[in-house]
Order: C-alpha cells, then structure tokens, then sequence
C-alpha cells in the first residue's frame, strides 16, 4: 500500500527526481503489485508450467498495462519511458516478485539496443533501428504477450563477454555475412527470456582478433529454422525468469537485421549500462519487501515477554535495512535521472557513467543478501517457510547480485575512475588473445 | 452527443488494516491514518466504470467532478487514463470538514456551471462515511430524477433502463434524461490504465475551481453535526462445543444456537 502523501514518501521520492506523471505510474506499479502479486508470491514458484499464475500475470503486466512496449520509440506506438519511471517499476515489481520483474525488465532490455540507436544521431544505428522496429515493432505493441532477450552470455565465463576490456574477443558466437544475409553459428547460455522471445538481441562477433572492429549486434526472431533450445533451468527461484540456452545452427537472417564494428560496440556498451539503475532498484524492492513482511511479523510475535521488535537487537536489525533501503532508493533515482539526462551528465558508456552506474549497482545488491538473512533471524523457524513470505527475498536477493558480471566486475568498473586497472581476460597467466 | 458527468471523491484507503483507523472522540473527527493511501472511491470507480461502458456504445463525452479540501491529482487524473475526457477539480481551504447537504450543493451547482449534462452518475455512498446522501442529494437540488443503487445502465433514446439492486435479486427501473444514478459494486471493476494513458493524461488539462466560482454560502449549506463519535465495541466470546461425535456435536451447538434464539 504506497500512500504518497506520507512525508516518509516525499522525503524517500523526492521531486527533484520523480515528476507526477512518474509518481502516477509508480503508484499502478505499486497497486498491480499488491492486487495481482502479493496474494500468489508464495505460489509463484511452484507453477512450473507457467500457465496457472505466472502467465496471466505477465498478460496483465505486459499487455494490459503495455509494459511489453516501455522501450519501443513512441514513433512506433510504444511508451519510450524514462528510466526513472523504470526503475520505479522495477522497484515496484520487484517487491513482489523478483523473477516476474526481471521478466519485464529484460523484454525492455531487449529494445534498449535499437531504441538508443533510433534516437542517436549516426545514420548508420539510425538505418539498423529503423529496420528491427519497422519489422518487429508492430508485434510488440499488440494485444499479444511478447517477449524480447539480450542472448549475451554463454557457458565459457559471461563475465569475459561483459568485461569492456576484453572488446569482445571472448564472444564465441560467430556471424558471417553471406550476400544479404547474416549466418549465425554458436550458443548461448542463461539469458533471461531465452526460450520464450519472440526476438533477441544476439551478441555476436564475426572474428575475435579483430576485436570490436567484427564486434557485431543481431536480431533474431523466433521460430526460426536453426534456433533451438535446452531445457529451462531449475533455479533458487525466479520461476518467472526463463533462463535457458539457445542453440544457432545457421542460422540465416536479413542482412539489415545486424549491426557491425565500433558502433555496434558503443551501442552494447550503452545496453549494457542501462540496467545499472534498474537492477538496483530491483534489488530496493526485494528489500523493501523483506522489511514490509518483517515489520509486520516482528510486531505481532511477542518473544522474551515483548513484541520482536520491542528487542532493541532487532530494532537495530530493522533500522539498518530502513537505512540501506533510504540510500539504495536515493542512489538508484538519482543514478536514474542522470540516464535521463545525458546531455547534462554524458553518455552511459563513458568511464565514469559506468563507474558510477557499477558502484550503485554494486552497492545495493552487495548489501542484500547478508542483510535479508539477518533479519530471518527475527523469525525465527518462521521465516524459512514458504507461506511465511521471508525466504522468497532471501533467495532473490542472492540471484540480484549475480547479474550483469557480478560484483567483482562492478568494483572493478568503478576504479576505471580513478585509475588505470587492467582486469582483461588477457595476458601474462591468463588467455592468450586469439591470433 | 451525451454529456455524461461522475461524481468521484477521494478517500483513504478503505482496504487499509483496521488497526490504522483512529479517530478523537472529542474533536469528533477521523484522525488522518498514517501510510494509508487516498484512493478513488471505489464506488465512485465503478461510476466511472459505467460511463465508460456507455461511451463504447454511444457518442458521449465524460466529465469527472471530484471535490475535496484539496486533492492529491495522481489520484484525479487516473479518470482521465482510462478515458474520461475532462476532469474539473473543486478545491478550497472551505471545503475542509463540509457535510452532505454542502457537497450536493457544491457539485451542484459546479454542474449548472457546466452546462448541458444528460447524465449524472455518483457512487451509491463515500467509503468513508457510507452515507449515501450526496447523489441523491445533487439530483434533488437539480429537479432531475434519480435511481440508486445501479448495476447495469443502458442508455436509449433519451431514456435510462436501469437494474436496481434489491437485496433478494434486482428490479428494472426506466427514466427519462437527464436524471441521476448511484452505482453499486456490482457494475463491475474500474478498468486500469495502460502506462501510455497514463502519459497522456499527464498532459491534459484540466479545469480547477474554488468556492469563489460557485457562487454556494458554504456557512449556511451546513445542515448535519455529528453529535458523538465513537468506535463500536465489540466482544468476541468463545465456548466449545462439547461432544463425542461430529453427529453428537451438530445437535448440540443446534440446541445451543435455539437458546441463545439464534435460529
Ligand atoms: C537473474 C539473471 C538474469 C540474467 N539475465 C541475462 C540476460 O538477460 N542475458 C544474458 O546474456 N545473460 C544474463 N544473465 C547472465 C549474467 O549476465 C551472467 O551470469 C553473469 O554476468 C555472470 O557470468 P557467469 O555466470 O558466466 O559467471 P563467470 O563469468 O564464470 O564468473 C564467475 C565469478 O568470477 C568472477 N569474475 C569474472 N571475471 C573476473 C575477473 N576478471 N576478475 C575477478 N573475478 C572475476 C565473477 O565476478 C564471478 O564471481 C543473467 C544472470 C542472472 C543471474
């Protein structure tokens, strides 16, 4: 229940960062989750097959809602928000269910590539944008769900493929272009929407010794002869979140579909920061959650002769988590907001962007899961059950921080500010680069 | 073309935990409950939802009056997302602590400022005082039929066909045009707003009044005064039913309920 006219609110969502038309969302986010979300959260992860909940909470979500259009250029039919609007979805989202969160978030994700290059000046992303959106657009903007993925990471270190200092050299998935048409070789692992996208944004490279300059971005739509998948994975949770891997076994598509070189690159760098506010605010909500569900447990159990959270140990427990949300919460916004303005800030792949977007990211899912099993600790037996509501952010809060390279990368990132850290995958007793 | 207006007031959450209600018996008010959110009247909502289901039908246009002290807009402006087409806000330092009959005459009169109308539509009572009196009220002072408590209008011809909900099923009620109607839960759920309404309603205009602009003594409009406010007391009792078997134990509490004259 998000009352916004609290002074807690105001002070927690402050104006200089969120406008109304930001906070009007929020408050259908915040509303979609208590009403359609809360009541199953104990449930979502036993659906297995998706069809009881989590499919028609996703129709809802993305298509009723037209979530599934958030990142598609409004010249398109779709909503082009802002990031700071996202991240309170996610924030929202999240609190309820981190996979059905990551789901959304990553069919958003899936248009970031072309939505940056439609509406950045170099005409050739312009020509590449406008191709993917005047085929696939008219789909997403529908009253069918669809799905879109970020195909990236594959089962020799994901990291590798993130790590910027790497230019791509350990992408093993290759094109070639053959007449008008790309081919496309390899596989993939872990994505998130992997197996039920309707269309990925596949990382590719057409030959790894030439680094970014063969660096090369493709949208593949499926079904299509040659993807092929295997099973879902069973995971700690997210249910909601497929993750498989996708096979390409030449697989052929038209050659505009594809983008290549040095702009191909800058656009996945900037991909590849922009869930930096977004997952952090995901990782908010988780806590947010945990804290709600603690709050409420801790002041109805009475142990030791006084409700739980009359103990002034786990008052401490509480106020620290009050104090982590305050600070994640004000570091993702503000994180947001200067996505939101780039002219005034500069672009999300620059050294520091990056650097600042990994140490809030890093920051907020860093602290999670430590904090979230301490506060399982306040109930006792209680919190490692199911229909109690604890252990669900306990297990999400674990996977927040494995995402987007982890946290090692994210550290690391963030000294590029200050100085020249060399953390490739290359050299002296570590790979050889590809000769 | 119809002019449809709804009648949609803002109030706490009424889904809140009881818990968070509180209220001064002295000052004989509602103390505001804290992290409880203002929301949409839910039978206002379905006011609202009823409009919008005429307008799929007929050429209408959809204009939302909602009054208050003063009114949080994300709150109002959610009319406009799902589809009405002008919100008129009524806002005033005076329409602090106001009754019934001051409300009526207030969206009254703000109706008479707007012109032509067809069609008045407010929820059958305010979540928060479940009284019932305003819509009623409003068709009263505009000399205009009313039908409470609605769970499906159907708009022909200049007229309404109404189903009236009754507590042991429903009865079919016809008016002429223009006339009032309050709308029960039955009608159905407000529809939700899709981020892109959303957006656009963000940047739709809308149309604010004061007092000052409806020309109603509000010092004399005041007609009710609550003489004492007090929170029910209730006491839960439990007593076992003693007995050997499920059969034993049926006629027992049967015997139990006959005593207390129960059934
Ligand atoms: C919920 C979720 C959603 C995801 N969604 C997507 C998606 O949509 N698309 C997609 O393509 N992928 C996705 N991934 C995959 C994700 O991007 C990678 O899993 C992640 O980057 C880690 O890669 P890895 O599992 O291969 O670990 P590895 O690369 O094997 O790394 C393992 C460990 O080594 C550390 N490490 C790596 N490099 C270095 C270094 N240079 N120095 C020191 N330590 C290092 C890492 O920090 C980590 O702790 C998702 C993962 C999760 C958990």
């Amino acid at each position: 229940m998000l009352d916004q006219t609290s002074q807690w609110y105001k002070l927690q969502y402050p104006e200089c960062f969120v406008n109304e038309e930001q906070r009007m969302m929020q408050k259908v986010f915040a509303d979609f989750t208590d009403r359609e979300i809360m009541p199953v959260r104990d449930k979502l992860d036993d659906d297995v097959t998706h069809e009881e909940i989590i499919t028609p909470i996703l129709k809802k979500l993305q298509v009723d809602l037209g979530c599934q259009k958030n990142a598609i250029p409004k010249d398109y039919g779709g909503n082009q928000l802002p990031l700071v609007a996202c991240a309170l979805k996610q924030e929202q989202i999240g609190r309820g269910d981190y996979g059905i969160s990551m789901h959304s978030a990553c069919t958003e994700w899936g248009w970031v590539p072309v939505m940056l290059a439609y509406l950045s000046p170099p005409p050739t992303g312009k020509a590449w944008a406008k191709a993917v959106l005047d085929e696939f657009a008219p789909r997403f903007v529908g009253n069918e769900l669809r799905v879109a993925c970020v195909n990236m990471s594959e089962t020799e270190s994901a990291c590798d493929i993130e790590n910027p200092l790497n230019e791509s050299r350990t992408v093993g998935v290759r094109a070639k272009l053959e007449g008008n048409e790309w081919v496309i070789n390899g596989n993939k692992f872990w994505a998130s929407n992997a197996g039920i996208a309707d269309l990925n944004c596949v990382v590719c490279n057409m030959d790894p010794r030439q680094g970014i300059d063969a660096f090369t971005l493709i949208y593949v739509p499926e079904p299509l002869p040659g993807v092929s998948h295997g099973k879902f994975e069973v995971k700690c949770g997210m249910q909601s979140d497929r993750n498989t891997s996708t096979y390409f076994d030449n697989v052929r598509v038209p050659r505009e579909w594809g983008i290549q070189g040095p702009e191909a690159w800058a656009i996945f760098q900037n991909t590849l920061a922009a869930p930096m506010p977004l997952n952090s605010a995901h990782a908010v909500g988780i806590l947010q959650g945990a804290f709600d569900t603690l709050l409420e447990y801790t002041g109805q159990r009475v142990a030791g002769g006084k409700p739980i959270n009359q103990h002034l140990s786990a008052a401490a427990i509480l106020g620290e988590m009050a104090s982590v949300i305050t600070v994640g919460r004000a570091a993702f916004l503000e994180l947001a907001h200067e996505y939101d303005h780039m002219d005034i800030y500069g672009p999300w792949d620059s050294v520091s962007m990056v650097a600042k977007g990994h140490a809030v990211h890093v920051f907020t899912t860093g602290k999670l899961p430590e904090l979230i099993l301490k506060g399982m600790e306040l109930m006792g037996s209680y919190g490692y059950v199911r229909e109690n509501h604890y252990e669900k952010y306990y297990r999400d809060a674990a996977v927040a921080k494995l995402v987007l390279g982890g946290v090692q990368l994210g550290y690391f990132a963030t000294c590029r500010q200050f100085y020249d850290l060399d953390y490739s995958s290359f050299g002296p007793g570590k790979l050889q680069k590809p000769a | 073309m119809l002019n449809i207006i709804v009648c949609a007031k803002v109030v706490t959450d009424p889904e809140a935990p009881v818990s968070t209600f509180k209220i001064d018996p002295e000052g004989r008010r509602v103390l505001p409950a804290q992290g409880v959110p203002p929301v949409l009247n839910p039978y206002d909502e379905n006011c609202l939802e009823a409009a919008l289901r005429i307008k799929e039908l007929h050429q209408c246009k959809i204009t939302v009056i909602s009054l208050a002290r003063s009114l949080p807009k994300a709150v109002v402006k959610k009319c406009l997302a799902v589809g009405a087409d002008d919100l008129v806000v009524l806002e005033d330092d005076l329409f602090e602590d106001i009754d019934g009959n001051t409300t009526a005459c207030l969206l009254a009169a703000a109706i008479r400022k707007l012109g032509e109308y067809d069609l008045i539509l407010a929820g059958r009572m305010a979540a928060d005082t479940n009284a019932g009196q305003v819509g009623p009220g409003v068709a009263e002072l505009l000399g205009i039929p009313s039908v409470t408590v609605a769970r499906k209008i159907e708009v022909n011809d200049g007229r309404v066909k109404v189903e009236r909900v009754l507590a042991d099923g429903h009865e079919v009620v016809e008016a002429s045009m223009p006339c009032l109607i309050t709308v029960s839960h039955e009608l159905g759920e407000l529809r939700s707003a899709t981020v892109k309404e959303l957006m656009a309603a963000q940047k739709q205009p809308f149309t604010t009044w004061q007092a000052r602009d409806l020309a109603v003594e509000i010092s004399s409009s005041k007609r009710s005064k609550a003489l004492r406010l007090y929170k029910p007391e209730r006491e839960v009792t439990c007593e076992i039913v003693a007995a050997e078997t499920p059969e034993e134990a049926g006629a027992n509490l049967a015997l139990k309920l006959q005593q207390l004259r129960q059934i």
